[in-house]
Order: structure tokens, then C-alpha cells, then sequence
């Protein structure tokens, strides 16, 4: 089972800029488990995944093993096939 | 055919001109304004003893301005009566036409065509009409800044009312999509949804804008009123021109090393804000909320001036160069202050009409940096070696 943790910020124009990607991706791919986490407000979980100096985050997981993080802004195909490139 | 219809009359007319000059005058007064200390006068001075040496129908009438009480009198008396402004040092007057600044060969040739066309075309002297130098009614009253001065209906003043424009707008856009303050509008934005009342979320988002807005145009306009007091001495000039280049370094190197996305703001800081806005909004009585945005605003954007990289500083003292009169130089920055703003107002409007945060992509601010760069190190180079230029006459 593959699942998408995505780490931004409201502040983060990056990220708001992403948003319309990311929600085509979720329509196209239903079978994967999205879950968006907020940099501030979910602080309790983000910390201990130390995103790093860069967002938005995607942690891609198989099977509920970390196998994949790339960060940054980018194109939705270019987004579509880093998570598909596992 | 439409320009060779021009030229026709611009000969007619200067023929016509010729035919009811009455007399023309035997000496050509130059008007030069100095200050003690100033290095490129000193240079322009050196020319001008040459000038006078080589020809004797020149006679060139000197006004130290920075300590001379009486001179600068008669430069008030100038701009009142005549609307001859004297904005810095140096500055030569030849008819109406003001020359400021001096660059060795560029400006010699400038003030000698200058010259030529004051004889050519029997160019009122109404400085010396004022002064007592010349008898009254000679020559005709020809105003450079009307774009007459090398010939009628193309004059210089079309490229600089088109360069001049052109550059506030791109200058204002690129320093715009900086996004250092950005995260903090954003920030106060999302806030802002958690309001009840939508005219107090119009109030103090726009109260945040607009400080932001007249902190940054009290800043330029500061920046202008130094430059154009000091903006000719050549190591003020060498200064500016140095901060044009590392800016210009700076952003050129953020577009190559900055990655696409958001960098994440310092922990400490951003809950700081966070709380900070948080109260602000939590504050019931008005009034106080509205201090706390104006101050918000005030801090974060004192950030976001270090940030610029020194583009308004630029802009500035390329505006300071330009010999306009004081209203031009306020709409000018007003005109760069809208372009630099427009991005954060269509954020804000677009997301009090929607109730949905709307970002701008990196790839904009990452170009802008890029343009922004190549610009600064362009209009620095420019500033050491051929400041003329930037007078946008060309």
C-alpha cells in the first residue's frame, strides 16, 4: 500500500501554488492514502520527520516504509513520475 | 514619409525662425552651479576653463550652491520664475537646457552640441535676461524638456517620458516578486479567514498593505532626497554603484543556489509572528488591533528592505539624475511602489474574494531574481563609467 505524507505551510507560496497538482494526482491515483500535514499546525507529527530546509515535502511510503522524500516546488508531471519512480 | 514630413517642417520652421530673429546675441552665457567639495565638479570645472580659453565668445557665469546663501537664492528664483531646477551639483545651464552630471568626453560633447544648437537656433538666454546679462527679447524661448532641443517634434524628452516609465515598472515588479515578506502576508491572510466580520478582514489586511506600502515609499523617497543631495559626488555615486553590483552578484547567485519551493522560516521566528498575528486578531477594541498590524508591518518589512538587495536604491539614484520637478519625482515612485505592490494586492484581493489562499510560483521570483541581477549589474557598470546614460536621453 502506498501511501503520500505531504509536509507545507500556509505561509509557503510554494505550496499554495502546488495545491491544484497535488489535488489532480489525488483524483488520479485514489488507491494511494494521502495525508497532508501542516508544518505549524501538526508540529507533533512533522518535527520528527525533519523535512528540512525546503517545502513542500513529499515522503512517499510502501507499506508503511519510508522509501522515497523529494522537496520543492515542480511540475505536476514531474511530481507524477517521482512518485511513481519508487 | 511621415517622418520626412517632420524633418520638412522642422527646417520650415527653423528657417521661419531665422527670418524673424532679430538679433543674435554676441556671447554665449553658460550658467554653471557647483558645490565646494564635489569631485565631479571639480572635473567639470577643469573642462569649462578649457572651454572658456578656447572660445572667447563664451563666458561662463559660476554659483557655488552648497554653502552660498545668495546662490541658492537665485536657484529658488530660477525654479520660481523661470522653472529652471537646479537639483544637484554639478549642473550647467545653457539656454533652458540643464546638463547635470559630468562624465569626461560624453558630457563635453553634450555641452558643446548644446552650445552649437543655442547659437544655430538663437536660444533665449532668459537666465542673463534675469540677471542683466543679455538685453531682453533676443532669441527664442525654447524649452528642452518640451522635446525641442534638437529638433522640433522629436525631441529627447520622448525617450526619456518612455525609458523613465518603463524602468519604475520593471524595476517595481522584479523588487515585487522578492519573496522575503512574502511568507508574512500569507501568514496574516490565513489568520484573517478566522475573522467574523468581512469589513475587518478588508481593514486590516489592507492596513497592513497599505504601511507596508508608504514605509517602503518614506524609505525611497528619503534615499532620493539623499542622492539628490549628494547623489554627483562621485563616491556616492561609486558607493551606489557598488551596491548595484553585489546586489547583483547576490540575486544572480539565489537564482543559481535557490531550489524551487519554500525555504523553511527560522522555527523561533515563525511561531513568534504566528503568536504575534494571533493576538492582533484576538484584540477586541480596533484601534489596537490596528497598531499592532501597523507595527507588524513596519517590522517585517525593515527585513524586507535588506532583502531587496538594493534595487529601489538603484532606481532611486537613476531618478535622481533626471532633473524632474518634485511632483514627477513622487508619481515616479509612486509608479514603481504600485508594480512592486501589485503582486501582494491581487494575493490579498483575490483571497478576501475567494476565501482561498492563492500562491505565486517560485519559477517567478527565481526569474525575477535572475532579470533583477543582470539589471543591477548592467545599471552598476553604468553608474562607474557612463552615469550620462542612465540620464535615459538615448
Amino acid at each position: 500500500m502506498r501511501k503520500i505524507v505531504i509536509v507545507s505551510a500556509v505561509w509557503c507560496h510554494a505550496c499554495l501554488t502546488m495545491r491544484k497538482r497535488i489535488k489532480a494526482l489525488k483524483e488520479k491515483y485514489p488507491e494511494w492514502i494521502w495525508v497532508d500535514l501542516d508544518l505549524d499546525l501538526d508540529d507533533d507529527v512533522v518535527d520528527p520527520l525533519k523535512v528540512g530546509k525546503l517545502i513542500p515535502v513529499f515522503i512517499i511510503y510502501e507499506n508503511d516504509v519510508e522509501v522515497k522524500r523529494i522537496a520543492g516546488e515542480m511540475s505536476q508531471d514531474a511530481l507524477e513520475s517521482e512518485l511513481n519512480y519508487v | 514619409m511621415f517622418k520626412k514630413t517632420l524633418v520638412v517642417l522642422a527646417i520650415l520652421s527653423a528657417l521661419f525662425s531665422m527670418m524673424i530673429t532679430t538679433k543674435a546675441y554676441d556671447k554665449t552665457h553658460i550658467y554653471y552651479f557647483y558645490a565646494e567639495g564635489c569631485i565631479t565638479c571639480a572635473a567639470e570645472d577643469k573642462y569649462l576653463i578649457e572651454l572658456e580659453a578656447k572660445d572667447p565668445n563664451i563666458v561662463i557665469h559660476k554659483y557655488e550652491i552648497a554653502f552660498d546663501k545668495e546662490n541658492q537664492a537665485l536657484v529658488k528664483q530660477l525654479d520660481e520664475v523661470l522653472n529652471i531646477k537646479i537639483k544637484s551639483t554639478p549642473t550647467l545651464v545653457i539656454g533652458r537646457k540643464t546638463i547635470v552630471g559630468f562624465s569626461k568626453n560624453s558630457t563635453e560633447s553634450n555641452i558643446e552640441n548644446s552650445i552649437e544648437f543655442f547659437r544655430k537656433n538663437n536660444v533665449r538666454d532668459v537666465i542673463g535676461e534675469l540677471l542683466g546679462f543679455v538685453a531682453p527679447g533676443e532669441g527664442f524661448d525654447i524649452d528642452p524638456t518640451e522635446g525641442t532641443i534638437k529638433l522640433p517634434f522629436f525631441g529627447e524628452v520622448n525617450a526619456k517620458t518612455i525609458s523613465l516609465p518603463l524602468l519604475a515598472i520593471v524595476l517595481g515588479t522584479l523588487d515585487g516578486f522578492n519573496p522575503c515578506a512574502m511568507w508574512v502576508l500569507l501568514l496574516l491572510i490565513s489568520m484573517l479567514f478566522h475573522l467574523e466580520q468581512t469589513w475587518k478582514k478588508w481593514f486590516l489586511g489592507g492596513l497592513f498593505l497599505a504601511t507596508t506600502a508608504v514605509m517602503y515609499f518614506m524609505f525611497m523617497l528619503t534615499w532620493l532626497n539623499i542622492t539628490l543631495l549628494f547623489g554627483t559626488i562621485t563616491y556616492i555615486r561609486l558607493l551606489i554603484a557598488a551596491i548595484a553590483l553585489i546586489g547583483g552578484v547576490v540575486n544572480i547567485r539565489t537564482y543559481l543556489k535557490t531550489k524551487p519551493g519554500c525555504e523553511v522560516i527560522d522555527d523561533r521566528k515563525r511561531k513568534k509572528i504566528s503568536i504575534r498575528i494571533k493576538q492582533i486578531f484576538a484584540q477586541p477594541v480596533l484601534v489596537l488591533a490596528s497598531i499592532g498590524v501597523v507595527v507588524l508591518a513596519i517590522s517585517v518589512n525593515l527585513v524586507e528592505l535588506i532583502c531587496s538587495a538594493g534595487l529601489p536604491v538603484i532606481y532611486t539614484q537613476v531618478l535622481s539624475i533626471q532633473n524632474l520637478s518634485g511632483i514627477q519625482y513622487i508619481l515616479y515612485l509612486l509608479l514603481y511602489l504600485l508594480f512592486f505592490m501589485v503582486d501582494d494586492i491581487i494575493i490579498f484581493v483575490i483571497a478576501m474574494k475567494t476565501a482561498q489562499l492563492t500562491g505565486i510560483s517560485t519559477k517567478y521570483s527565481r526569474n525575477a531574481h535572475l532579470i533583477g541581477g543582470i539589471l543591477m549589474i548592467i545599471l552598476g557598470i553604468m553608474m562607474i563609467f557612463r552615469p550620462e546614460w542612465l540620464m535615459l536621453k538615448f
